[in-house]
């Protein structure tokens, strides 16, 4: 009887216990253009699983991709972040991107609480991440890696207060190179592939003849609603890209002309896919989109106005075509509140200095994080760092600083800094050029070694010329009128390449061939000496040359006696 | 020094040899030359520059008796532990909704799983596919679509691109289960009663074709059976590990051809790294290396005696051990250090220094020769 029952009991409680999460997928393109020729394109693919992050065994997947799940099952991850970029965000002209990513590769990750070995998890998740991603991340390692005190904090949600930043790692590779490999995993991880929707326009031939692209993979822990009492997982992945019109020949932009193609219907697995085009600059440089949008959405954002045409992605194949009207006018560029340049300085193979200068275009003074993780091989002098302000030295507000140590650990160097009001603010710090061991130096030794962008972060009042999704949202259509009290920029500079003295790589194959040059000649005649009796021949015979000189003067004087 | 007249022809005459004091030393010279350099001079380059081998028992990893190939069946990989890895496909996710849980078929196959457990361990996942397609094009027979035998074979390529790869270091059993096209009712060979509609591949894994009726077509919204699911599947599974039944005796016997399977994997295994060291000789046999191969032929051995007594059991922890020091030594990375520096080079490094310093040598060695045999004459 109890036997019974107690099975009755085991097949029943199971299925109550099993509550079957639901995920939901949703994509959205943004089309904004940027100045007078270039068009900025936005692919965003949201996926939101109800599930508790810190139970879930990754196990048993619907559409968040079982292979992700299962790298982040195995690493004890709470939150991650890669992405993977080519060419520049030029924040001067084009504002601020919807996600900011430094030229390369870039992998930041904040690990669960209850991780044993982070270092080991660490150096493990970038190489089974360079291989879904077919990059190369496993040069990710301790030598290459900080863990940033103030600049990358948890961007989704956590269950205590206090944040330990020994679990975030930091790292990124500027060498690294964007291409198909790269594109074709990021394809298949979305639910839909490239069969429809909005990822049937992801065409690699296209997409990678632009001035920048970058795609990048993220996904984090948010809440689930508003009163937050329960969490779901949430991954993001996004193509971001710039398009110059110039190099297109294409002024009058169409889908055709930047994707090869229109949208193959939608994907029947998405909540919502959305097509959306900034009008916003509609009077200043005026098109005219066809089809006709479906409405068109206003957005009231930190200040700022924004107008957006929305369509929704039919079941059929859709093309967007805008043509501009009217003479082609220079528009004038009012740069953003702040954006910052990164370079060089210093001659020779002795010393040389990093300078970072931020302009600050706002009217009240801003507080920044300066981050920068420099490489073992260029060692930074700390006593050398001069903040500079229009000709007046500030003081920063806190330095963050871990030296390097040679072959084991890069150089981390955060600064807070309160920059004046319109003001140009220059950081510099000088460093020495190091000999390498032979085997340190890469393939092309001679290319220079490159030291990686440095990231500017800071909370802006104003939204202007900014896209940025907040905080707790994962779709662009999130971020019309989410007017919050600041908006969160993390800028990236440029990254810099410097030439270390390098050696002369054929120097082993030289020593060889003189050592042993030296040997046999220097032994032939130590062995002749010593083996062979010398002998001492004296010649009767005249050399042939005296002979013929005899012969010479001999008719010489006969001639002369004639 | 000895002074020499040469005549009219500019011959040379050399001076009588009696007036030669140094020639034994000359002599000795040259002999002390030789021992140097090639006695002592040359085995000792030979054993600094070889590439380093640790001592092995070769002739016990060569002489084995193999099982014959043709006996051996077909099935899965031989390891302690799978994933079985059931994938649901859907092909057209607009006009049907397909109401199934990983989880739930998980509950299902957990008894067999767990009745198996002596053999191996098994970790269950499941994932989703959509919009996907099988690769071979039915024939139409009057009301319903079928799928011949030889058209079986090329439907599972196309859909193993699809399944993403695995981050865990078990072989993978791959379990999918493809829902048809809503008007499309597809079958294999010939529609009759008994036929479950699913099909196996020994080494990879099994497909189940599974068809909506038109009711749920209709709602759009389809319940398959699970527990008839779970039955195939069930039978799959137990078909790729070849255990025919479940009873006692059944898991006896597969026990024992696994431990057999085993052992004979890594005589094997031993046997073809013998005959890659013989063949090339730039593999390097580091110390634990060596040691895993003596633990692995060791325990092979041992489990042969116990499968011989009958202690099964036994003989299968023996026959694991032995099998998995076996893969690791085979596989191991520090194998391959010297493989891209083949021997060519490193005498073409060598010969510029040696070549010149030989020559005179051996040559000297003939006037020692001639010495050797003056000097036998003259006793």
């Amino acid at each position: 009887m109890f036997h019974s029952t107690l099975t009755t009991f085991l097949l029943v409680v199971p299925l109550a216990v099993l509550t079957y999460a639901f995920d939901t997928f949703s994509e959205e393109l943004l089309l904004k253009p940027l100045g007078n020729d270039h068009l900025y394109a936005h692919f965003q693919f949201a996926t939101k699983w109800d599930t508790d992050p810190e139970q879930e065994s990754f196990r048993h997947t619907h559409m968040f991709p079982r292979a992700l799940g299962e790298i982040v099952a195995r690493y004890n991850v709470q939150e991650l972040h890669v992405s993977l970029t080519a060419g520049l965000w030029m924040y001067e002209t084009w504002g601020y991107p919807i996600m900011d990513a430094a030229p390369g590769a870039e992998l930041w990750v904040w690990f669960k609480e209850d991780t044993e070995n982070v270092d080991k998890n660490w150096k493990e998740l970038a190489s089974s991440l360079s291989g879904l991603l077919c990059a190369s991340l496993n040069f990710i390692d301790k030598t290459n890696s900080i863990n940033p005190e103030y600049t990358f904090k948890p961007r989704g949600a956590v269950s205590s207060p206090t944040i330990n930043s020994t679990f975030v790692r930091y790292s990124s590779l500027p060498r690294e190179i964007v291409c198909t490999e790269n594109l074709t995993p990021l394809k298949k991880l979305l639910p839909c592939e490239a069969k429809q929707g909005l990822g049937s326009l992801l065409n690699a031939g296209h997409i990678y003849n632009t001035r920048y692209h970058s795609m990048a993979i993220h996904m984090r822990p948010i809440c689930r609603d508003s009163s937050c009492e329960s969490v779901s997982l949430e991954l993001q992945q996004s193509v971001s890209l710039v398009y110059d019109l110039l190099i297109l020949e294409a002024k009058h932009w169409s889908f055709r002309k930047l994707f090869g193609q229109g949208v193959i219907g939608r994907c029947v697995l998405a909540e919502t896919a959305t097509i959306y085009v900034d009008t916003t600059n509609n009077e200043s440089v005026p098109f005219q989109l066809k089809p006709d949008p479906d409405e068109y959405v206003t957005s009231f954002r930190g200040g700022y106005v924004h107008t957006y045409a929305k369509y929704d992605v039919q079941s059929y194949v859709m093309s967007l075509n805008a043509n501009y009207l009217g003479k082609n006018k220079v528009v004038l560029n009012s740069p953003p509140a702040i954006y910052a340049n990164q370079y060089i300085t210093g001659y020779g193979q002795e010393r040389g200095g990093i300078v970072t200068t931020i302009y600050n275009n706002h009217w009240s003074p801003l507080d920044v994080v300066f981050l920068q993780n420099i490489p073992w091989y260029v060692p930074i002098y700390l006593h050398t760092l001069k903040i500079d302000a229009g000709g007046v030295r500030i003081e920063p507000t806190r330095i963050h600083y871990i030296p390097g140590r040679q072959r084991e650990r890069p150089y981390h160097l955060e600064v807070l800094v309160k920059l004046p009001a319109r003001s140009i603010t220059s950081l510099s710090i000088d460093f020495d050029y190091v000999f390498l061991k032979w085997q340190e130096y890469p393939p092309d030794a001679n290319h220079g070694f490159y030291i990686g962008s440095a990231v500017v972060s800071t909370i802006l009042p104003l939204a202007r010329n900014y896209t940025g999704l907040p905080q707790d949202s994962s779709t662009i259509s999130d971020s019309f009128n989410a007017s919050r009290s600041g908006y969160l920029v993390q800028m990236r500079t440029e990254s810099t390449v410097i030439t270390l003295p390098t050696p002369d790589f054929s120097m082993p194959y030289n020593v060889i061939c003189l050592a042993c040059t030296v040997v046999a000649l220097a032994f032939g005649p130590l062995h002749n000496i010593t083996t062979k009796r010398l002998i001492l021949i004296v010649k009767d015979n005249e050399h042939f040359i005296v002979k013929l000189k005899n012969k010479v003067v001999g008719i010489w004087t006969r001639r002369t006696s004639e | 020094m000895d002074f020499v007249s040469m005549g009219r022809k500019g011959r040379i005459q050399k001076p009588p040899v009696s007036d030669d004091p140094e020639r034994p030393f000359r002599m000795y010279n040259i002999i002390s030359y030789f021992i140097v350099l090639i006695v002592i001079g040359l085995p000792v380059w030979w054993f600094t520059t070889r590439v380093y081998r640790a001592s092995l028992p070769l002739d016990r990893m060569f002489d084995v008796t193999l099982a014959n190939k043709t006996d051996r069946q077909f099935g899965i990989l031989l390891s302690l532990e799978y994933d079985v890895l059931i994938t649901v496909v859907n092909p057209e996710p607009s006009r049907l909704h397909v109401n199934l849980e990983g989880e739930e078929l998980e509950v299902y196959l957990r008894p067999f799983l767990e009745k198996v457990s002596p053999i191996a361990d098994f970790v269950v996942k499941s994932q989703w596919l959509y919009l996907v397609e099988l690769g071979a094009r039915p024939t139409k027979v009057i009301d319903h679509y079928v799928l011949s035998e030889e058209q079986l074979p090329h439907v599972i390529t196309p859909l193993e691109k699809k399944l993403w790869s695995h981050l865990s270091p078990r072989p993978c059993l791959n379990l999918v289960l493809y829902v048809s096209h809503c008007e499309v009712p597809l079958y294999i060979q010939e529609k009759s009663e008994n036929a479950t509609n699913a099909f196996l591949s020994p080494r990879w894994g099994g497909i189940v074709i599974i068809n909506p009726d038109p009711d749920s077509c209709e709602k759009r919204i389809f319940q398959p059976n699970v527990k008839q699911i779970g039955g195939i599947l069930t039978t799959q599974l137990s078909k790729m590990l070849r255990m025919e039944g479940t009873t006692k005796q059944d898991l006896i016997d597969l026990q024992k051809r696994k431990a057999e399977d085993m052992v004979d994997s890594t005589r094997r295994t031993l046997k073809s790294l013998a005959e890659l060291l013989s063949e090339i000789n730039s593999i390097v046999i580091s110390d634990d290396v060596a040691l895993k191969i003596k633990v692995a032929v060791d325990n092979a051995d041992l489990a042969d005696e116990l499968m011989a007594k009958g202690e099964i059991e036994n003989a299968l922890t023996f026959a694991k051990v032995a099998f998995e020091n076996s893969e690791a030594a085979f596989s191991d990375a520090s194998l391959l250090a010297l493989l891209y520096f083949p021997d060519d080079q490193k005498y073409a490094v060598y010969i510029p220094l040696f070549l010149p310093v030989m020559i005179p040598v051996l040559m000297s060695l003939l006037t020692l020769k001639k010495w050797l045999k003056e000097k036998e004459k003259t006793e």
